[in-house]
């Protein structure tokens, strides 16, 4: 690591960056002649005077520059349109069944875009000018209509926007170069990156440094917008003719382009903080993801991984850096240096690594039936561990099933067991509830029990879909400029312009439930140890004086994670019928809900919803995250686990599968144990899996961290589908990354 | 039917052999060593332990106790001193939190087939297989004699770990069936072999003498046990024993001593008053230097060696 890296690691560590932000951005886009103009122009005039004003900065030894310094728009929804979203509830949240979490909202509640990556490729290919002139001429054309008369001006407008800005960065280089006294050095260096941007404001960028500057300030002006999640899709496949070129001609070498990518990681980093989600969420759930690997673009049959893919990866390894969330596209034959890179991340402990494996996940992207075959050779991981088309998708991810909660209504009538959210008003409304079913007397074989949970679930799953389908979206000009399709037809996204609309719905406490429900089928239905109407009522008194039965639970039944074939066909039957009861319905703009099997905020916070569950979790324990098994209870070592979640056919959950496993860092310490660890993985994706991630620490170093923060300030762990810094994780998180460590191997 | 007593199964087990393996560890053993880092595998009968941490005082085993005059505490009752002497296993049936638990459990051959092959997949990816570990392996050899037939069937890599301490006729047997042998060399002096684990080490020499001249793969293991067998002079002995009987073809490996053996012994509290005092003297384990410095006593004489789990 070079110094100047070193210093930028630094500042960022310290928050240098955080002097330049602005809470509130003051200021408005409406008066007399603006009032009256559509909604999306107005937008684009808000995105236009927020890029204009907001203020810039420049930090020591910065090479790549910008980065967001406001939170919100200026002002540009009229008074009709406040008042009358006060009327509308369709996007108030509620904790069971519009729950969307992570999802941006504008400030009258409408849903901006989230996830969806530009189409990169194409603006490094064309510039930024080229899409002023694109839209310039459609207007000229004679019959437009007026709903794509008003895109083609908002494209105009956010274009123009973004020219500015980044001339306004041209200014400020001319003025620190005039006022300030700069070391001979870096006066030059930035009247380097002064002419590099200056290129870049009108022409498409010629050279390596120009398109990974220019990505960047499109890439912190989608934040601007409000987009959420933001990723940035394949990056070595996108940078790479760029990087080619620059080292053929001489004016760049591999040093050289680390260095770029690394003070690119690092102003990545700068957003860690501050996702624009409607919740302050967790540190580190930004979605900034960078993709890797994979197919190479334009060819379907070559691999991809080139020396930009391994200066990505040496760039992890030397930053340690929570951002970006790094997928890898890995498959059969990927080259063999790939997984070796991958095993000497993990072996530090890096945590932000999500392996795909491109075999199996194109399979399964195949049974969507929308993509086309080029598009999903190249497809790009998003989020957490969702995968899309770069700038042909207008992907939503849409709230959580929790799989316990139709049990609770099948045991309780319908009724939730805890009716208070002890954290969020509202509080859980007694008429947000399941279907009464009746007396619990009337089953007599598991099956027909199992029958019952179904038909919760099914209800659950309507409710949850009929909500989402009535949220309503936010225009979103900036982005749309740079989705093909929007812009070929003259729509933004939220009128349905992206080719592909695809919305993931997620289910969580996999582990729980069919360890539950095989509880009830044990203890119930062939020991006859309880009936279901007392099981329902120790449950309801949290276990209360049947201690004895709940240790039995937990330490004499068999459970989820242990390739123990009664309890992991309870799993497969309730997660694939959570995923074919998807594929009835379709989203409000006519694309296909996906299932996907991941946790994210449940496992510690929406949990405490749930009242005590038959698997022997009381009220306010944890559940599992993701498809791992819960807490304490793989006691087979991973083998055992990659067994339980090969049972289920993957290729139903296109929205993703997610298993962790976990290991102390003693295993990476002979290199005959690393060959067995890639061994282990490639056996299980052999089997059918398609995404997996790791938490390579020890719980002893975790243990140490909590008592001494101050000495783990880079320690990274992940928490559901992202890294974060230990340290700064609520003691809770933090709690539940210790324990799921214990039993590592 | 033909059954095996067996202390534990461990799945993605990666120290003892290659690539991914299961490691089934029989229980029963002729030797005694006074280190032993597996001491629920001594005896062969299936025992009761007791953990006290897991124990939430619920006094279910008390009510069923079938000796009935000790029901002071439960813990008493698994203490050193007193010895439950029927074997009942009511306790453990009623125990609900685990606390009491078995060690030992039977296994049929087809089960335990059964149960290695559920990782296959893992062996054929990573050439791994099964270990066959202890206790003594080769003490149930009429079970692991058919038991290494059926795997063989699935082309199963397949591992003895072996003392030794038994008839020639006992190795005979799955010398066919068994891919590497792991066969340990602890003490070379016989005298201070006896003291140590109870029996002469004649046997023992003569079985790697024999197996040496019947198998290409073997693997000499030599626990490294601090003032017992890590001794300048003993580790001598076996270079030169090694020499002397050009065993030197076979890879040698270096097994560090293990601290988490006290931890166990804590657990156990059955059986083993005499080893607990080996554990007193708080023997720490090897630090990497002096694993590199026994090592280089072995490369000096030309030995092929490697220090497991450190490289």
């Amino acid at each position: 690591m070079d110094r100047r890296i070193e210093y930028l690691k630094k500042i960022l560590l310290a928050n240098s960056h955080h002097k330049y932000r602005l809470d509130e951005f003051d200021g408005t886009i409406l008066n007399k002649d603006t009032e009256n103009l559509p909604p999306n122009v107005r937008k684009a005039l808000a995105f236009k005077k927020a890029v204009e004003e907001m203020p810039i900065y420049i930090q020591e030894e910065e090479l790549i520059i910008g980065g967001r310094t406001i939170f919100n728009l200026p002002k540009y929804h009229t008074r009709e349109e406040i008042k009358e979203s006060k009327f509308s509830n369709n996007n108030i949240y509620d904790p069971i069944f519009n729950n969307v979490y992570n999802e941006s909202i504008d400030e009258i509640g409408d849903h901006v875009s989230d996830t969806n990556p530009p189409n990169y490729g194409k603006i490094i290919k064309n510039g930024l000018q080229w899409y002023w002139d694109f839209a310039n001429e459609r207007l000229n054309e004679d019959n437009l209509e007026t709903d794509q008369a008003n895109y083609y001006k908002s494209v105009k407008i956010v274009i123009e926007g973004v020219q500015s800005h980044i001339r306004r960065y041209v200014e400020l280089i001319d003025k620190k170069i005039k006022e300030e006294k700069l070391l001979e050095n870096r006066e030059r260096e930035l009247a380097k990156i002064r002419k590099d941007i200056n290129y870049i404001i009108i022409n498409p960028p010629k050279t390596f440094f120009q398109a990974v500057q220019l990505i960047y300030f499109i890439h912190t002006l989608l934040w601007v917008e409000g987009v959420c999640l933001v990723s940035l899709a394949r990056l070595d496949q996108i940078l790479w003719p760029l990087y080619e070129k620059d080292l053929k001609k001489g004016i760049m070498t591999e040093d050289m382009a680390l260095e770029i990518i690394e003070c690119f990681i690092i102003k990545l980093n700068h957003e860690v903080d501050r996702p624009n989600s409607r919740f302050t969420w967790l540190k580190g759930d930004t979605g900034q993801a960078v993709t890797i690997g994979g197919t190479k673009e334009g060819n379907m049959n070559k691999s991809g991984e080139n020396d930009l893919t391994f200066i990505i990866l040496k760039a992890i390894e030397e930053l340690g850096p929570i951002d970006p969330h790094l997928h890898v596209r890995i498959m059969k034959n990927s080259d063999k240096k790939v997984w070796n890179m991958i095993i000497k991340l993990l072996s530090l402990g890096r945590a932000n690594i999500l392996l795909n494996y491109d075999d199996n996940i194109e399979k399964a992207l195949e049974k969507v039936k929308i993509y086309s075959g080029q598009d999903i050779a190249n497809y790009t991981g998003v989020g957490c561990w969702e995968q899309i088309i770069a700038g042909k998708s207008s992907y939503r991810q849409c709230g959580t099933i929790e799989l316990l909660r139709p049990l609770e209504w099948l045991l309780y009538k319908g009724h939730n067991a805890i009716d208070k959210d002890p954290k969020r008003n509202p509080i859980i409304d007694n008429k947000y509830t399941g279907i009464n079913l009746g007396s619990l007397d009337k089953y007599k074989t598991f099956e027909e029990f199992m029958d019952a949970y179904k038909t919760e679930l099914r209800y659950y799953i309507l409710m949850v879909v009929s909500n989402i389908i009535k949220t309503r979206l936010a225009y979103n000009p900036f982005i749309s400029t740079f989705v093909d399709d929007c812009l070929d037809a003259g729509k933004d996204i939220k009128d349905g312009g992206a080719k592909y609309k695809e919305t993931d719905l997620q289910a969580s406490s996999l582990a729980n439930i069919a360890d539950s429900l095989y509880a009830i089928k044990k203890l119930v239905f062939e020991e006859k140890e309880s009936t279901l109407k007392d099981l329902a009522k120790i449950l309801k008194d949290n276990f209360c004086g049947y201690e004895n039965l709940r240790q039995k639970i937990i330490n004499k039944l068999p459970k989820y994670g242990n390739g123990f074939k009664e309890v992991d066909d309870i799993a497969k039957e309730v997660a694939e019928f959570f995923a074919g009861e998807l594929t009835r319905y379709t989203n409000g703009w006519g694309g296909p809900f996906r299932a996907r099997i991941t946790g994210g905020q449940s496992y510690v916070d929406n949990i405490k919803l749930i009242g005590a569950t038959p698997d022997g979790r009381k009220i306010g324990d944890y559940t599992s995250f993701n498809a791992s098994p819960q807490l304490g209870c793989d006691k087979e070592g991973p083998t055992g686990i990659i067994r339980t979640v090969s049972n289920i056919d993957k290729l139903k959950f296109a929205g993703g599968f997610i298993l962790d496993l976990k290991f102390s860092k003693d295993l990476f310490s002979t290199q005959e144990n690393k060959e067995k660890f890639k061994n282990l993985i490639k056996t299980y994706f052999k089997l059918g899996n398609i995404q997996l991630q790791f938490t390579v620490v020890n719980s002893k170093t975790l243990r140490e961290a909590q008592k001494h923060p101050e000495l783990y300030k880079d320690l990274t762990v992940r928490v559901w589908g992202f890294s974060a810094y230990f340290v700064e994780l609520p003691k809770e998180y933090q709690d539940h990354v210790i324990r799921r460590t214990e039993l590592g191997v | 039917m033909l059954y095996a007593n067996v202390f534990d199964i461990k799945k993605f087990s990666i120290y003892d052999g290659p690539g991914i393996r299961t490691t089934i560890f029989f229980k029963g053993c002729s030797l005694n060593c006074k280190w032993c880092q597996n001491p629920e595998g001594h005896s062969a009968k299936i025992e009761l332990y007791y953990d006290k941490n897991k124990c939430i005082n619920c006094n279910s085993c008390l009510t069923v106790c079938s000796i009935g005059k000790i029901n002071k505490s439960i813990s008493s009752r698994f203490s050193n001193e007193i010895k439950c002497l029927n074997d009942c296993s009511k306790c453990y049936d009623v125990c609900p939190s685990g606390a009491i638990y078995e060690i030992g459990k039977c296994y049929e051959v087809d089960e335990l087939v059964r149960i290695t092959l559920e990782d296959l997949e893992f062996y054929k990816t990573s050439v791994g297989g099964v270990t066959l570990s202890g206790g003594e392996p080769l003490l149930q050899i009429d079970f692991i004699e058919k038991f290494l037939k059926k795997l063989k069937k699935y082309k199963v890599n397949t591992i003895i770990e072996t003392a030794g301490f038994v008839e020639w006729d006992n190795f005979y047997k799955i010398i066919n069936y068994t891919d590497i042998f792991y066969f340990d060399l602890k003490i070379l002096n016989k005298y201070e072999h006896i003291s140590y684990t109870g029996q002469s080490n004649e046997l023992i020499l003569n079985n790697l003498l024999k197996l040496s001249r019947e198998k290409s793969e073997v693997v000499i293991r030599i626990p490294l046990i601090p003032e017992i067998t890590d001794t300048d002079e003993n580790l001598i002995n076996i270079i030169d024993f090694i020499k002397n009987n050009k065993l030197g073809k076979y890879d040698i490996e270096l097994l560090p001593y293990n601290e988490l053996a006290k931890e166990k012994y804590k657990k156990v509290g059955i059986n083993c008053k005499s080893i607990n005092k080996y554990f007193d003297r708080k023997m720490k384990a090897q630090t990497r230097e002096i694993l590199l410095e026994r090592k280089k006593l072995f490369i000096k004489k030309g030995l092929k060696v490697r220090i497991l789990s450190l490289e």
